[in-house]
């Protein structure tokens, strides 16, 4: 039984210093994608099919594209297949637009029953680097 | 005893080596401005800290959400083969939860550097893929060396930290040419949850081949060649004694 014992502690010696030894790199937690980069957004809302909820999800300086992540509320009442809005970015501190991109005819899956539809990482092509303020307006042109 | 004189001299006399300079196809030490690179967001030279010689490039959050250096690679720059991007950076601080500190840009997608709150050192390749992250860390405020080898021979990216192997991954498709080479932000938010550089400093910037990598051993290495043999030596040695005693106390067993 000691003897035993003895090759269970000496075994177990060898299995904690091969454990310590060979530690594998540690791959990072997803972060939540909700957390904005730095900047300045205002949501303003007039009709009633509109985007509740913009949020930049990543910027990328080589390409100076900017993913947002839109969510649209409806709010008419009817079934809505078909949605085309605009999204565009301004300098806050010059007011100059310095990126635009309109879709057109997304379908789109919201109804009465199921208000909400999000679009995730839309990319929008900017002119400039992105500012240290910057406004983003997403305005819905049209829906049916 | 004049013979025996020059006969040692002889015998012991050594030619002195000639330092061999690797072959750099770009090299910046930010002595002569910001000539070297094409492109630059929130930075300039200051004369404020240096690693070597007198300025170095210092990005700052000031008028933009990313702080960068960029420099086109030329054709007559291009690496023929395997190569290694090193500089030396001072990183004091960040927002957010990582940040990208330099970058390779090839036709089929990029090669970030990160460096995580905590300042574990990493390696990127999407801004919407999770940063993997070597054990090693990055001392804020202070000068430090990095490098980035890629090795086309056995198909590795690898890592180094001040001479010392911090990560190492596949190639995943990050082949020549090589477009760009960045200091600085390249992705805010994303997988990494990316910030924005409040104050860093770069220095001594190097495009050259593989001979640049002079590697430390790593300390897994140091463990497996020395700590495991001396382990289980002490084991073995344990267990021995352990049965020595057991042997021991049965005999005085029997004696009594």
């Amino acid at each position: 039984m000691t003897r035993l014992k003895s090759l269970a502690i000496a075994v177990l010696l060898v299995v904690s210093i091969f454990a310590v030894a060979f530690v594998e790199p540690v791959v990072a937690q997803e972060s939540p994608q909700e957390k904005t980069v730095e900047g300045i957004s205002y949501l303003t809302v007039t009709g009633s099919l509109f985007a509740t909820e913009v949020t930049v999800t990543g910027y990328e300086a080589n390409t100076k594209t900017l993913y947002l992540t839109l969510v649209f509320y409806n709010n008419t009442g009817t079934d809505v297949t078909t949605v085309t809005y605009n999204v565009t970015v301004y300098d806050h501190s010059t007011g100059d637009k310095i990126g635009t991109k309109l879709t057109s005819s997304e379908s789109w899956s919201a109804t009465p029953s199921k208000s909400y539809h999000t679009v995730k990482n839309y990319a929008v092509s900017l002119t400039t680097d992105l500012p240290a303020a910057y406004r983003i307006v997403v305005t819905v042109e049209s829906y049916g | 005893m004049k013979f025996l004189h020059i006969l040692l001299l002889l015998l012991f006399y050594c030619p002195p080596l000639q330092a061999q300079t690797p072959p750099l196809f770009f090299s910046d030490g930010f002595e002569n401005g910001l000539g070297g690179w094409d492109e630059v967001c929130d930075g300039l030279v200051t004369t404020a800290d240096a690693h070597s010689g007198n300025s170095s490039l210092r990005l700052a959050f000031r008028d933009f959400s990313v702080q960068y250096a960029v420099h086109r690679v030329r054709a007559e720059e291009q690496p023929t083969g395997s190569f290694v991007f090193e500089f030396h950076v001072k990183l004091v601080r960040f927002t957010m939860g990582a940040v990208t500190i330099a970058a390779l840009v090839f036709p089929t997608g990029s090669v970030a550097v990160v460096v995580s709150r905590d300042g574990r050192v990493g390696l990127a390749f999407d801004l919407f893929e999770p940063p993997t992250y070597g054990m090693l860390r990055l001392r804020m405020g202070e000068w430090q060396k990095i490098q980035i080898h890629m090795d086309y021979e056995n198909e590795r990216i690898r890592l180094y930290l001040n001479d010392e192997l911090a990560l190492e991954e596949g190639l995943r498709g990050r082949r020549p040419p090589l477009l760009e080479l960045w200091l600085g932000t390249i992705w805010l938010g994303g997988a990494g949850n990316y910030g924005m550089m409040m104050e860093c400093y770069f220095d001594d910037v190097l495009l050259g081949d593989e001979s640049l990598v002079t590697p430390k051993p790593a300390i897994t290495a140091i463990l497996t060649t020395i700590a495991i043999p001396l382990v289980c030596i002490a084991a073995a040695i344990t267990a021995l004694v352990l049965i020595a005693k057991h042997r021991r106390i049965r005999r005085s067993a029997q004696v009594h």
